[in-house]
């Protein structure tokens, strides 16, 4: 006759192949699923026998804590499967079905598109042509979103100096003052030997012209000229003169020493930042609340979190648009995560501080 | 295969030269070994020109920092300087506090890591483009450094994980304690850097969670260190061969999340410009 306590070795055995056998095969499917793309690979995941799948992990990993003892006893072990079965249980709230099986008015994930000076309720579907007048909004919010400002900050943009010699030798050096590069050349005269010079980037114009007093070049905003650069060329013999570089349209000309000079303009400008000025109008509160929203920084507000996610979309200018999610069980989520990253730490960590007992090893 | 004629990459010549010569000296101090303990000489000399490799890897990571005005982590040329960077400082702390050693494997992993920006173009390509809106967050450091962290940690781990494949099950005790000693080390900084993400996306994306192949591919290696822990409190040194091939699996999977995810045009997503 079996006694009671094989019956629970037997027991927790069995749960630990479980659960060893679950994340295998969740191995296997985000090997699998991450071949599909990102959209395939999250209806994959919230299909129905992955629901299951998530149920019986929850409900395995719950057990683990009923069953073991010492995921109870010992804290590092509590936190990482309480954090397990939290993520678990936030993410299938915060899921598309967890909203429909909780009746949970609210989208899980939508865009708003708002325009400058005006103001939207209106909540689309992800990936809706709002230009398209058959398309209609899945849901209104309880307040009102006005945009009362949007831009865009760019990186500081930073030109080129091309320079070519006529045996189509090229360098290239940073239009930024100081910087030099040692550059050979190719004499035009057949007696002369090829030396070496430094070309040193002197003042940079964003718009130069000539000033009328000195002929010297000057920046001068008002003259719209385009942007042109003044460099230093060291001979060897330590003689210096100056020139400037001026843009290619301007077709610069090989000189004695068989070199020209091009400035080059910066690329397009980078995107540093999005912003969109946010006053939210809210009917209930009565108040009106104003907010900076910026990538990176959502704007959490009546159970949803808004977005920075562009603005200026081609077919609509002067627009910015904001994803919004629902933020039913997040909470529950990041709480498993803190619980993960401290449990991990001190299991794996903290519990061993004492060096002589981690120098022993092998202690689960 | 290119040679590149910038200043970074001087630094970077002069890291892979050390490097593998500090591999070399070790190689040869075992060859030479003296009563089964390596040669002493050779083996000081190895450390030597391994720690001088390393402070030629940090002013490498200082100088791609100026010329880039952000943490050097951005693209797989930041991340590779930054791997080889962080290795010694591994292999320091493993020898110290949890008295592992695989110092060879180290240098050789530094060496080797160290190719693709050295003489790879394309997308270890010096070119590097200003931070996007998304990556401007404080979250930017300690994501990739948790994770850079945990990388390094883990590719060491594959020297006790192959060893222990082919050692008998009376010899392998050590083996089994290095392994394990390693991946417990390695593996927080691999959840705090998975779980970081999770936040970043939640901040920047609207979502803790995207099912973006990189994301699969890191949570399919955190679940095979987990699979791992599992069997290996289960079994014990029963199984020992399985253990350490559930190791090695996470290592490969480590590896392909880091380099083939990016690599691959079979993976597009939110992760494409790492």
């Amino acid at each position: 006759m079996k006694k009671p306590e094989d019956s629970v070795k037997i027991i927790r055995k069995t749960l630990m192949l479980i659960s060893v056998l679950l994340l295998l095969l969740l191995i296997a499917c985000s090997i699998k699923a991450s071949f599909w793309g990102a959209d395939k690979a999250t209806e994959f995941f919230n299909s129905p026998p992955m629901i299951a799948y998530w149920i019986t992990l929850t409900a395995v990993f719950a057990c683990g804590l009923v069953s073991f003892k010492r995921l109870i006893t010992k804290p590092g072990l509590f936190l990482l499967h309480a954090g397990c079965v939290l993520v678990l249980i936030g993410s299938m709230i915060n899921s598309k079905k967890g909203h429909e099986l909780l009746k949970n008015p609210k989208p899980v994930k939508t865009t708003m598109y708002i325009q400058e000076g005006s103001f939207s309720q209106e909540l689309y579907d992800v990936g809706d042509d709002i230009s398209s007048p058959h398309t209609k909004p899945l849901k209104e919010l309880p307040f009102r979103m006005a945009l009362d400002n949007v831009w865009n900050e760019y990186y500081p943009a930073v030109g080129t100096i091309e320079i070519m010699a006529t045996d189509k030798t090229k360098w290239e050096i940073p239009a930024e003052y100081g910087r030099s590069i040692e550059v050979d050349t190719v004499p035009t005269d057949p007696e002369k030997k090829s030396e070496k010079l430094i070309i040193e980037v002197g003042r940079i114009y964003q718009s130069m012209s000539k000033s009328y007093y000195t002929q010297k070049n000057i920046e001068s905003p008002e003259s719209e000229g385009p942007p042109m650069a003044d460099i230093i060329i060291t001979r060897p013999d330590g003689q210096k003169f100056i020139a400037t570089v001026r843009p290619a349209f301007m077709a610069a000309q090989f000189d004695d020493d068989g070199l020209a000079f091009v400035y080059k303009n910066a690329d397009p400008l980078g995107v540093k930042e999005y912003y969109s000025a946010i006053s939210i109008l809210d009917p209930v509160k009565h108040c009106q609340n104003n907010f900076k929203l910026e990538v990176n920084h959502p704007i959490h507000y009546g159970g949803y979190y808004f977005y920075q996610a562009s603005v200026f979309p081609e077919f609509r200018p002067n627009f910015t648009i904001l994803t919004v999610t629902s933020d039913s069980g997040v909470n529950i989520v990041f709480y498993g995560f803190y619980a993960l990253i401290a449990g991990s730490f001190w299991h794996c960590w903290l519990r061993h501080l004492k060096p002589a007992k981690f120098q022993q090893g092998g202690v689960n | 295969m290119i040679i590149k004629d910038s200043l970074q990459s001087c630094y970077i010549y002069i890291c892979i030269g050390l490097y593998l010569l500090a591999f070399l000296s070790m190689v040869m101090s075992h060859i030479f070994s003296e009563n089964k303990t390596p040669h002493k000489k050779l083996c000081l000399s190895a450390y030597i020109i391994y720690a001088l490799g390393f402070v030629a890897s940090v002013i490498s990571f200082q100088y791609r920092w100026s010329q880039v005005g952000h943490l050097p982590m951005k693209n797989l040329y930041e991340v590779f300087i930054t791997l080889a960077m962080l290795l010694p400082v591994v292999t320091l702390i493993s020898k110290k506090i949890l008295n592992v050693s695989y110092e060879a494997l180290d240098m050789f992993w530094a060496f080797l890591i160290l190719i693709p920006p050295g003489f790879i173009g394309g997308t270890f390509s010096e070119h590097s483009a200003p931070l996007r809106p998304a990556l401007q967050t404080w979250l930017f450091a300690p994501h990739i450094g948790a994770y850079m962290l945990s990388y390094v940690i883990m590719f060491k781990s594959a020297g006790p994980a192959c060893k222990g494949l082919f050692v008998s099950k009376e010899n392998c005790k050590k083996t089994q304690r290095d392994l394990y000693c390693l991946v417990s080390f390695g593996f927080p900084l691999l959840t705090l850097g998975l779980l970081l993400g999770a936040c970043w996306g939640q901040k920047a994306w609207g979502s803790y969670w995207n099912w973006d192949p990189k994301e699969l591919w890191s949570l399919a290696s955190w679940l095979m260190f987990l699979v791992y822990f599992h069997v290996r409190y289960m079994n014990g040194l029963k199984y020992h061969r399985i253990t350490s091939l559930l190791a090695l699996l996470g290592t490969v999977l480590v590896i392909i999340t880091l380099l083939y995810a990016n690599l691959s045009k079979l993976f597009p997503g939110l992760h494409s410009y790492a």
